[in-house]
């Protein structure tokens, strides 16, 4: 990009931003965006030229993805076999397995093309979705010879075959807590937890698809974001090693990189100390494609896994739940690092764990007032956060990052299994946290769930769950709001809403082309709309 | 059920596989760098989190490297890194005699110790849960962590009090008295007591037992009987003993039914009256007991005292001794100057007339008085002792409330595989 300034001309633009809401016309130059407006652009910057490109096109401010792993990219080294298509990083769709019998079909494909002694590998596996789930048996179709192992699509839990529990060791005379068995007392092949899957990978080995130094992992990534209309993502769990680093800044720096990431540094494992030198120093590092710098605790597990921690126990009688740490050490590392001016973003799933964290922000900003360059913490997920608890968080000027792909994905499980009837329709408040004067962003999780904001948009707007429920229809946000909350939304989560996050004089050139306008169409339809591809830094590429 | 693991075995001998968890505090690093100084450890592999935080003497180590410090008398520790796999696989590497992991503050050591149980390559071990003495009553309250520390202290095959001397006796008495109730499966000591190469003797030895085939099992003529029997599970043939004899006062509690093992720890608890002479003088005679700590109502003057013995000396202490506990507003601590009683010299002092005065906080026996006015105000008052009347009494409902002994006793015991079994000791020591 040099000085020539190119006009765009689309369909219709939606810029987020407030001085000018809506525009036909945007000024590209240098990768940045030069002016928005009607047809006078033309005249002023594009000697009336006018690239037709968008023409019959939506125009939106890049989509920011506030929430998800780079590990989605590393994931695709195996086979994909869940029950929702899902869009491959190179841009096929690969058909989801609705029945046991596609399953296995599939199953025996893959299996039909490996080498003798292959361990069968896959991912994406969700049992929730079958009334019969497939067992061992009928992964023992598949093979009865070679082991089989599907990672479910929460990537705690696998299902095996006979030969794969049969190598691990693992029968009717020694189950232990995570070995589920059927009615007559064998293990279903079905396993949880360290104890019953360390066995089953040390005998047929680990595929290790989460490591996060592989650069064709990251560069499927990249696409994957493309794809989905992503301009910014999130990395938000990276140890961040040095060879990691190093990859992803050179990486990310190729020129069709089509992605700018924010990866936050795990805390896993450091102290205080540590994590505030390491946050100071790995902005050395940015380019305009490559931002470091922000935190990311942990505290508590997952909803659906019955690990997060919640104030009331799970209607099953499990427990409130696990903590990542103790929480006087999460506190303590909240604080610390808040004092040193570090950025966080805490992963809280319960409310027990919002709670955690609200009191020690609490105590942290009283003491050294908030983030300079008003940088604000996120509460990720925030699943569970009540009105009570929002108000407090804004109150603190926080932002919080909702896990909205949950009301489709698990909405029917919460109700039915996890936290009840009573709790779970309150899940993921967006019109609580909007009321409450909070700036929200939504997110996937991927590889949690697959990427795609206008399919979160459509969950915060209409909150169905999988089996066509309603969900809660009273905290439904609107299209406007839930596009912000795609876009300036997330941007502001991640501080880069200076620079990305609307269409405004100054910041990137970084759009998304869609068929349709997110904000005319029926809001059930919000999740039809296709993404025709996106224009990063001035650069444009297709889907 | 042969199995493949055991085939497996067999042929490998895998090492046993043990953890010790306990919250935050409790005092677990420690207790890791005993064991990593320990002279008479096997060739253990140690596992832990906080690698930062192990620190043993230079001259014990052998070499260090980033990962791992290999230390002179065999052992090796490696930083778990979070990722426990990959550091169990690495340990298997190593072949070492046994394994011993680290679990994090928070984490259920019983699930990561349930891979041995499936796992070809390892042997179940034991679980070692530390209890920190000062804090856990507290942290029993605690709405955020209750239910892991809870649950940490169920999953225990062992639990080990940490900090138990630093509490008001007081606080010791219903510390102690808290697990033994809420836990009578699980063995009991304090950290103090703890010498690693013994505990691993006897968990190796237990290993060895489960895995052994059952008619092998004979070079011990005093294993209880009950215990060769190896029921996976079944630490406690002697509660049966106890719960199955009618009309019993006495509950004996925490038998750790490990044969061949070299370090036993048990607890002793009695409604009936102890004859605290019988005590002093049955420890002289029975060298398999190391230790003793305990309290017990003293038949002689009806008042409560301190127990404790290293080797045959027991030690009668009036309680409370004129120390500063907490618990000054129930009673004035007698005029009793500090005397004690040493059962280890002769039993001519017995206790009887030890001199404590007129102490009125001893409880009665009516379960009304006692000291540490146990019967619920819980304000502020650790309550070890008193009231209640049945020593059993409700456990963790928050009040406070913890009552304990008001006739009898209630002692932690530590010894070899012959110590004789609680129910046996107190029969030898009640009067006939
Ligand atoms: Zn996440």
């Amino acid at each position: 990009m040099n000085d020539s300034t190119t006009v765009y001309q689309a369909r219709r633009i939606l810029t987020m931003d407030a001085a000018t809401p809506e525009a036909t016309h945007v000024a590209v130059g240098g990768g940045r965006i030069v002016a928005v407006g009607g047809a006078e652009l033309a005249q002023r910057y594009g000697g009336d030229n006018v690239d037709p490109l968008f023409a019959d096109m939506v125009l939106t401010p890049g989509f920011v993805e506030g929430h998800a792993h780079s590990m989605e990219g590393m994931i695709w080294k195996l086979p994909y076999i869940g029950f929702h298509a899902r869009i491959h990083p190179d841009g096929h769709q690969v058909d989801g397995c609705a029945t046991v019998a596609a399953l296995v079909q599939r199953l025996r494909e893959l299996e039909a093309a490996l080498p003798a002694d292959a361990t069968l590998f896959a991912w994406g596996y969700d049992p929730i979705y079958f009334p019969d789930k497939p067992m061992r048996g009928d992964l023992d179709a598949v093979s009865a010879a070679r082991p089989v192992v599907l990672f479910h699509s929460n990537l705690h839990l696998i299902t095996v075959n006979s030969a794969a529990l049969n190598a691990a060791g693992i029968h009717r005379g020694n189950v232990i807590d995570g070995v589920y068995v059927d009615a007559d007392g064998e293990p279903n092949g079905e396993l949880a937890e360290f104890a019953a899957v360390f066995p089953v990978l040390r005998a047929v080995g680990d595929p290790v698809f989460h490591g996060q130094d592989d650069p064709e992992g990251l560069r499927r990534f990249g696409r994957s974001c493309q794809r989905a209309g992503i301009t910014t993502t999130s990395d938000l769990y990276n140890a961040l090693e040095q060879p990691v680093v190093d990859m992803f800044a050179a990486v990310t720096a190729e020129a069709d990189f089509p992605a700018r990431i924010v990866p936050a540094l795990s805390t896993l494992n450091l102290s205080p100390a540590e994590v505030i030198a390491r946050s100071e120093a790995l902005p050395a590092r940015n380019h305009d494609k490559l931002h470091l710098g922000a935190v990311k605790i942990i505290t508590d597990g997952s909803i659906q896994g019955y690990s997060a921690r919640v104030r009331r126990p799970y209607i099953n009688g499990v427990e409130n739940g696990v903590w990542c740490d103790a929480p006087a050490k999460l506190q303590a590392m909240m604080r610390e690092t808040h004092a040193a001016g570090v950025k966080l973003h805490i992963h809280v799933n319960g409310d027990q764990a919002s709670e955690l964290t609200l009191d020690a922000l609490e105590d942290a900003i009283a003491k050294h007032g908030a983030l300079a360059r008003g940088r604000r913490h996120v509460l990720q997920h925030a699943q569970m956060m009540d009105a009570a608890q929002l108000q407090r968080a804004a109150g603190l000027g926080l932002l919080v990052n909702l896990f909205a792909n949950h009301t489709y994905y698990w909405g029917d499980q919460h109700r039915d299994a996890t936290v009840g009837p009573d709790l779970a329709p309150r899940m993921n408040a967006a019109r609580t946290a909007l009321d409450a004067g909070l700036d929200i962003a939504i997110h996937c999780d991927a590889p949690v769930t697959p990427m795609g904001p206008l399919f979160t948009a459509w969950c915060a707007v209409n909150r169905r769950t999988a089996s066509g429920r309603e969900h809660g229809r009273d905290e439904c946000i609107t299209a406007a709001e839930a596009l912000r909350a795609i876009t300036l939304g997330p941007a502001n989560t991640l501080d880069l809403d200076d620079r990305i996050g609307s269409i405004a004089p100054g910041k990137f050139a970084d759009f998304t082309a869609l068929d349709d306008d997110p904000l005319r169409v029926p809001p059930m339809r919000i999740r039809d709309i296709k993404v025709r591809g996106t224009m990063l830094g001035g650069r444009w590429q297709g889907a | 059920m042969k199995t493949m693991a055991q085939a497996v075995q067999a042929a490998a001998a895998p090492p046993p596989f043990s953890v010790i968890g306990g919250f935050l505090g409790a005092g677990k690093t420690t207790l890791l760098n005993r064991l990593l100084a320990e002279p008479r450890a096997p060739r253990c592999a140690v596992l832990v989190n906080d690698f930062g935080d192990i620190a043993v003497d230079a001259a014990l180590i052998d070499a260090r490297g980033g990962e791992t410090i290999a230390m002179q008398n065999g052992c090796i520790c490696c930083s778990i890194g979070g990722d426990l796999a990959r550091a169990i696989a690495a340990a298997l590497d190593l072949a070492p005699a046994h394994i011993v992991v680290e679990a994090s503050g928070v984490a259920h050591p019983g699930r990561i110790a349930a891979v041995a149980r499936v796992s070809p390559e390892l042997r179940p071990g034991r679980v070692f849960v530390l209890a920190d003495a000062g804090a856990l009553r507290a942290q029993l309250q605690d709405a955020w962590i209750a239910d892991t520390v809870a649950a940490q202290l169920r999953a225990a095959d062992h639990i080990l009090v940490s900090k138990l001397d630093a509490q008001p006796p007081r606080e010791q008495a219903a510390v102690i008295d808290q697990l033994a109730r809420e836990h009578p499966a699980a063995a009991l000591s304090t950290t103090d007591e703890v010498q690693w190469a013994d505990l691993l003797a006897a968990v190796d030895a237990r290993a060895d037992a489960d895995t052994a085939p059952a008619d092998v099992d004979s070079d011990s003529p005093d294993a209880p009987a009950t215990a060769t029997a190896a029921a996976p599970d079944s630490h406690s043939p002697d509660m049966a003993t106890d719960a199955a004899a009618p009309d019993s006062h006495t509950t004996a509690a925490n038998i750790d039914a490990v044969p061949h093992a070299r370090f036993v720890a048990r607890t002793l608890r009695a409604d009936a009256p102890i004859d605290l002479r019988r005590l002093a003088a049955y420890l002289k005679s029975h060298p398999d007991i190391y230790r003793l700590k305990g309290w017990a109502i003293d038949p002689a003057d009806g008042k409560l005292k301190l127990l404790q013995a290293a080797g045959p000396r027991l030690a009668i202490t009036p309680y409370p001794a004129g120390n500063t506990v907490a618990d000054a507003d129930t009673t004035d601590a007698g005029d009793g100057d500090g005397v004690g009683c040493d059962g280890g010299d002769s039993d001519s002092d017995g206790g009887g007339d030890g001199g404590v005065g007129d102490s009125n906080g001893i409880g009665d026996g009516d379960g009304g008085v006692g000291v540490g006015d146990s019967s619920g105000d819980g304000g502020g008052d650790s309550g070890g002792v008193g009231g209640g009347g049945d020593g059993v009494g409700d456990d963790g409902d928050g009040d406070g409330d913890h009552p304990a002994i008001t006739t009898g006793i209630l002692a932690i015991l530590i010894g070899n595989q012959n110590l004789p079994p609680p129910a046996q000791i107190l029969r030898a020591l009640t009067p006939d």
